[in-house]
């Protein structure tokens, strides 16, 4: 397994320990392993070590993100739009093919990718029915800014007791496209807006990823979301996004965050 | 010309390529949950545009989100719509000023109106010749922050008239603390 990881050709610049690449199958058959992680646009990087950056699949523009870190650095569960033609056929075979695959942002090579996914990616059942169910409530509630609604007393509520993991979880259902435009551009904001050191980076990883999103709802949420974590790191993804972004009153609200987020930089210097 | 500004909320007013069951020439529900309307009146507010000098053009704008944010209980993003009076016009929907209750007095006396006689037939006119030809303008949260806490400093907004969530959450009162188990309590 490891072997394989070490003969991934990437430009290296930061970040270190890119590793092995699975996927899961179709979204249709959900892997009983590792709950909560549906396959079609689910992808799994297992490394050695903690990862910055993304990585790109060459040919479809697909950006996976790493989204999940576990406190000890072992692993990243990723997320991409799109099929899932590139990648593998089985959970546990690994089909990364090092030449369809570059690796962005990373700082040194892989020596070493080995980990037990088991043990690593397993999620807790219970955490991950108690955040679908959120979701699923939250697409009766009527959100309103300035007030608190239930679904956003709730995630703020689960994302404080479960740290990372629970954000993990939260990314899967926005990236897999699993609820309701408007209840993951709330979770976004929420999430954005929140007042956890701990979860930080995952929130922040989250929202810079969803910036891409195919919808319009869910790319407003993580412009809201990203200006409210204050995190001058997303000015780069923000840019990229102004320049793809189709519509003018997106651009207009991302140019507006990059005023705010660079006023913060300079006050910062 | 004049313009009138309808706070809406984020997400409601996203093109039509969003919606990919929508008949043709139908427009989604979800805008019509921005124009609610009390006693068939819908609350606007004048937007000032002076045509002459640009640097006067919506003037008011920043005092007006700022009024409508402080009926909140936190801070929060302002999200709008601008509906010019041409669009009124051709609807045949009248406008008259009356006073809003916000916690900014002289906002209230000064820009807050009213669209008159609207019926369910002409709120919906209203929803389709609004739909796709105005799309929602912002202003961050961050900003909003600093408007209201400019705005209480200068007295133009009513300190007693916003919610104790708000001024907690602005850092201008303290957060009550149970007297029983000292522990903050949670707005």
């Amino acid at each position: 397994m490891a072997a394989k990881g070490a003969e991934v050709e990437y430009s290296a610049r930061l970040g270190t320990h890119p590793g092995i690449l699975l996927t899961l199958p179709n979204q249709e058959d959900p892997v009983e392993s590792f709950p909560g992680l549906y396959a079609t646009n689910t992808v799994v990087i297992v490394t050695s070590g903690p990862m910055e950056g993304y990585i790109t699949v060459p040919r479809s523009g697909y950006q996976i993100w790493p989204s999940g870190i576990s406190s000890r650095g072992e692993y990243i569960g990723g997320s991409f739009l799109g099929s899932h033609e590139y990648a593998i056929k089985s959970y546990k075979e690994i089909v990364f093919d090092p030449e369809s695959l570059q690796f962005f942002e990373a700082q040194e090579p892989n020596e070493r990718a080995v980990l037990s996914l088991e043990s690593s990616l397993r999620r807790q059942p219970e955490l991950i029915r108690r955040i679908e169910d959120l979701f699923a409530a939250g697409e009766g509630e009527i959100f309103e800014a300035g007030e608190e609604s239930e679904f956003s007393k709730g995630l703020v509520e689960v994302v404080k007791q479960y740290g990372a993991e629970a954000v993990k979880v939260v990314d899967n259902l926005i990236l897999g496209n699993r609820t309701h435009p408007t209840v993951a551009a709330e979770a976004l904001c929420v999430l954005g807006d929140l007042d956890d050191t701990a979860t930080y980076e995952s929130r922040s990883l989250l929202l810079t990823k969803s910036v891409g999103s195919k919808s319009s709802r869910i790319r407003e949420g993580a412009i809201l979301g990203l200006c409210h974590t204050n995190d001058y790191r997303s000015i780069t993804a923000l840019k990229g996004a102004y320049a793809s972004e189709p519509y003018a009153f997106l651009r207009e609200y991302i140019e507006q965050v990059l005023q705010i987020l660079e006023e913060h930089v300079r006050e910062e210097t | 010309m004049a313009t009138y500004l309808r706070k809406v909320e984020k997400g409601r007013w996203h093109p039509r390529e969003e919606y990919s069951d929508l008949e043709e020439g139908d427009i989604p529900a979800d805008p019509l949950g921005d124009l609610q309307t009390s006693r068939n009146r819908l609350s606007v507010w004048r937007i000032e545009n002076d045509e002459g000098d640009e640097e006067e053009n919506r003037s008011n704008l920043n005092r007006i989100a700022t009024a409508i944010a402080a009926t909140r209980s936190k801070p929060d993003d302002i999200h709008y719509i601008l509906i010019s009076s041409d669009t009124l016009k051709e609807l045949d929907i009248r406008v008259e000023t009356s006073t809003g209750s916000t916690p900014d007095g002289e906002a209230n006396r000064r820009w807050h109106c009213d669209l008159l006689g609207l019926s369910a037939r002409k709120l919906l006119k209203m929803a389709n010749a609004l739909f796709g030809q105005v799309y929602p303008e912002m202003i961050a949260k961050e900003k909003i922050e600093e408007y209201l806490r400019a705005g209480l400093e200068s007295k133009q907004l009513k300190q007693k008239s916003l919610q104790l969530g708000m001024l907690v959450k602005l850092g201008i009162v303290e957060p009550r603390t149970c007297p029983n188990c000292g522990m903050k309590i949670e707005f």
